[in-house]
């Protein structure tokens, strides 16, 4: 792939969270919400910078230019027409659970903080979309 | 139980592969009426103008119609989803979408739905919310402004 400064601004985001996400122990984490809320950021930033590399316009708005997604809405429709119904699945995932951690107070009593890990997982499949 | 291939509102037909099928007949006194309008010297750029916007607004309930519609009968077949409720402004539509507790395998249909959704409907900015109860009543999380589309 031949690089642009948006993808690589973008690319370095995805990996700056992915650090972050890794220092705070996925698997058995303390703050499970903040797990859980990065790997969607991480997992946002690839797939903008995948919409940028390929220099994808919202069909909607040509004259923007360069493209940038801008609403999660957006990114959605993105992920299903390029990136196939798995990526779409934990996409959605991911951006479903982010959205419960942050604005839902019972998230954190239940056991669905379990699962932060697996969801790191599923991030962890948008880095390897960038390679 | 098969979903309807194409669906009747007191407006007229819609077909679920998005496009707007308007019955022949009323297109036909449609189309006689605006050439009766278009034909008279005064004032005809004024009310082609009604005309437009007329059958874009046709156009649009239709579209949300089918949408809503089709929506209710995907979510129906869901047994997990306990109540789904809607907000749309202009071509914005989300859904929020109530489950009892997290199962991801019934979540999966949702999604899947939802990208079907996407695709058939590309003119809407189309967003789901899928919603824990663990006890709750949707009322006590829902924003103002939703309406109920499904209840079980």
């Amino acid at each position: 792939m031949a690089s642009n400064p948006l993808y690589d601004a973008l690319k370095q985001q995805a990996l700056h969270d992915y650090n972050l996400v890794s220092s705070l122990s996925p698997t058995k984490p303390t703050f499970p919400d903040w797990v859980i809320t990065i790997s969607f950021y991480m997992a946002l930033h690839c797939v903008n910078a995948h919409a940028a590399i390929n220099k994808w316009k919202w069909e909607k708005y040509p004259q923007k230019s360069p493209f940038k997604i801008s609403r999660h809405a957006q990114a959605l429709r993105y992920v299903s027409m390029k990136l196939g119904n798995q990526s779409f699945r934990d996409y959605n995932r991911l951006y479903q659970e982010c959205w419960n951690a942050r604005y839902d107070p019972f998230f954190l009593q239940n056991s669905h903080c379990s699962k932060a890990g697996k969801l790191f997982e599923l991030a962890k499949k948008f880095i390897e979309i960038l390679q | 139980m098969k979903a309807p291939r194409e669906i009747t509102c007191p407006m007229g037909k819609f077909d679920l592969c998005g496009q707007l099928v308007i019955e022949k007949e009323r297109y036909a006194r449609l189309e006689e009426e605006f050439q009766k309008i278009v034909r008279n010297p005064q004032g005809e750029e004024r009310f082609r103008e009604y005309f437009t916007v007329l059958l874009g607004m046709i156009e649009h309930s239709f579209h949300l119609y089918a949408l809503l519609d089709i929506s209710r009968y995907e979510f129906e077949k869901i047994e997990e989803v306990r109540k789904v409720y809607f907000f749309q402004r202009r071509n914005n539509v989300d859904f929020w979408i109530f489950f009892e507790t997290d199962e991801w395998e019934a979540e999966d249909k949702v999604y899947d739905f939802y990208e079907r959704m996407l695709s058939m409907f590309p003119k809407y900015d189309i967003g789901i919310k899928l919603l824990r109860l663990w006890g709750r009543k949707p009322e006590d999380l829902l924003p103002y402004g939703g309406v109920k589309l499904l209840g079980k």
